[in-house]
């Protein structure tokens, strides 16, 4: 067995086992079930099966997008610094082990952990859903939503990246939990909020600066990037999805170099 | 007798505000095996930095080293491979069980399934922690981590052990138990052992040779018997009437290399047995010797003179 692997089960079972991963994981399935009442309510849409997730006040798509980052970041925030805290890091380093392997290890460890957890909520959210609509998904829309899954799974997963990346950089745990917060909070909150405020600032009749203006600027967020794959243009959440993440960061290039 | 360590030119440059801090500085130092060597030194004097570069976790400005003949820059995983390490500060995963700890040390090791048992009981045998196996390591004293912290060591059958302050924060009782099992180690399974000290009568209980650091540089490498032999003779005097004048007499005998006034005795160093002079210069002064011993210098009193008071 590789040392990355050695150290990512031991990550694993120290992850699932501990108290914030609890508490973030039944916050996310709660709203996961509250979620699949909200669907219910639209249900007289006919919309395709796999719309389930965009649909209501609280779809997953809009749940992940926002609060799932949280997750990764409760996951690795102190992966690293709370090692040299606790001098746990010496111990670990004085193993005949390359060093890299414990990033790797660490990274692996939290991958399978959100990959539980994602997989978890929306097992939660398509089974409450199918319990109570009685439709079933087809063999299409069945790898729609699995492709669906993976993408959140790499996208919760690039915060837990940059989190484990400020706990490498940083001393304190604290500091490297504000660090991560902080780059959230940018992302999901101020982004738009900025992307606004330099488009305001633009006459309203260059229509066409205003736009490129609000699309170089929604580049920096994440956040964005998720939602606009699967919240702002549905139509676009078909088998071929696994493509449609290169074709929008395309697009967006393409509208950049204009 | 084989060389387990060898530096040449060793030199570790920290920057801190623009200014250069030679952490360790030109360090010449042989470790022989099976030996147990004391690296002495005050805090800051580079004992760890010197560790940490023989154990290839942080890297030298300049120079070269040789652990159990891999070099520390290019082979340092090879050197983890068959080194122990102790730190000063250190912890073990606290939730989990002795023996859960063990085992992912022992897999980051790479032994096999059946070596990390059978070296996992062989281990916990010698540390005498049996009876703790599967407690969480949350519940164990300091001592009894400190032991763990050998056995995770014992795990990979070293041919080295790097100790870090081993007995700093242990109570008496766990102090001379972890000295007595460093011995035994050092004894049973010819390890060599390097320790890190600046507890003096443990490096003189424990060492077969100690080297002296200081600001980075070492100053003095001999056995203890030869540093107290260099120190030469320490007269203990007692005498009615202790005042300058009999000082200023006794100094004039010569081959008094210092005196010293000690809870109201006089502490005489001397290159020679010069107790014959010292009552001749009492009686002439007409006072009274109520006591006149001869006693081997303490280390402590090596390390002032070799740092200064």
């Amino acid at each position: 067995m590789s040392d990355s692997f050695i150290i990512a089960l031991k990550e694993f079972s120290d992850n699932i086992v501990s108290r914030r991963f609890m508490i973030l994981l039944t916050l996310l399935s709660a709203l996961a079930i509250l979620s699949s009442f909200a669907i219910v309510g639209h249900a007289y849409q006919a919309l395709p099966f796999s719309d389930i997730l965009v649909l209501g006040s609280i779809s997953i798509v809009r749940l992940i997008g926002d609060v799932g980052p949280l997750l990764g970041i409760a996951l690795s925030f102190d992966a690293i610094n709370k090692e040299k805290e606790t001098g746990s890091i010496m111990l670990l380093l004085s193993c005949p082990i390359y060093r890299d392997s414990v990033l790797t290890g660490k990274f692996l460890g939290g991958l399978l952990t959100i990959s539980l957890s994602v997989v978890s909520m929306i097992m939660l959210l398509l089974g409450f859903t199918i319990a109570q609509l009685g439709i079933m998904p087809s063999k299409e829309e069945a790898i729609r939503l699995a492709i669906y899954m993976v993408i959140s799974i790499l996208y919760v997963s690039c915060y837990m990246a940059l989190s484990l990346l400020t706990s490498t950089l940083t001393e304190k745990s604290s500091t490297s939990l504000l660090i991560s917060i902080s780059i959230w909070i940018f992302s999901t909150f101020l982004i738009p909020i900025i992307a606004s405020a330099m488009a305001s600032l633009i006459p309203s009749e260059q229509v066409e600066i205003k736009l490129k203006t609000i699309t170089l600027i929604y580049m920096l967020s994440l956040n964005r990037h998720y939602d606009t794959l699967f919240g702002h243009d549905r139509d676009k959440l078909s088998i071929k999805s696994n493509f449609l993440l290169i074709d929008h960061l395309g697009n967006m290039l393409k509208g950049s170099v204009k | 007798m084989q060389v387990m360590i060898e530096t040449e030119s060793l030199t570790k440059i920290y920057y801190a505000d623009g200014r250069e801090i030679h952490a360790v500085d030109d360090l010449y130092l042989k470790v022989f095996e099976g030996e147990i060597f004391g690296y002495l030194g005050p805090n800051g004097s580079g004992k760890t930095t010197t560790i940490l570069m023989l154990l290839g976790l942080i890297q030298p400005t300049s120079g070269d080293g040789w652990v159990g003949g891999y070099n520390i820059i290019r082979e340092s995983r090879k050197i983890r491979g068959i080194a122990g390490y102790i730190p000063e500060r250190y912890s073990f995963y606290y939730n989990l069980s002795a023996y859960r700890n063990l085992e992912y040390f022992a897999k980051l090791n790479h032994l096999s399934r059946n070596e990390i048992k059978e070296r996992i009981e062989r281990s916990i045998e010698i540390v005498g922690l049996n009876d703790w196996i599967n407690t969480p390591v949350g519940a164990f004293s300091r001592g009894m981590k400190q032991r763990l912290a050998l056995a995770n060591i014992l795990i990979r059958n070293p041919k080295i052990i790097f100790l870090d302050e081993p007995t700093v924060g242990l109570d008496p009782k766990s102090k001379a138990d972890f000295r007595e099992l460093i011995k035994r180690l050092n004894r049973e399974f010819n390890l060599t052992i390097f320790l890190s000290s600046h507890m003096l009568h443990e490096v003189k209980e424990l060492c077969h040779r100690i080297g002296f650091l200081n600001k980075g540089k070492l100053i003095a490498v001999d056995t203890v018997e030869s540093f107290m032999g260099k120190m030469g003779y320490k007269i203990i005097l007692e005498v009615t009437d202790l005042d300058d004048k009999l000082i200023d007499a006794l100094n004039e005998i010569g081959d008094i290399s210092k005196i010293k006034i000690d809870d109201g005795r006089l502490i005489i160093y001397s290159g020679r047995d010069i107790r014959l002079e010292i009552s001749r210069k009492v009686a002439e002064m007409n006072r009274y010797i109520l006591t006149l011993t001869l006693e081997p210098p303490t280390l402590e009193e090596i390390f002032f003179n070799i740092y200064g008071e």
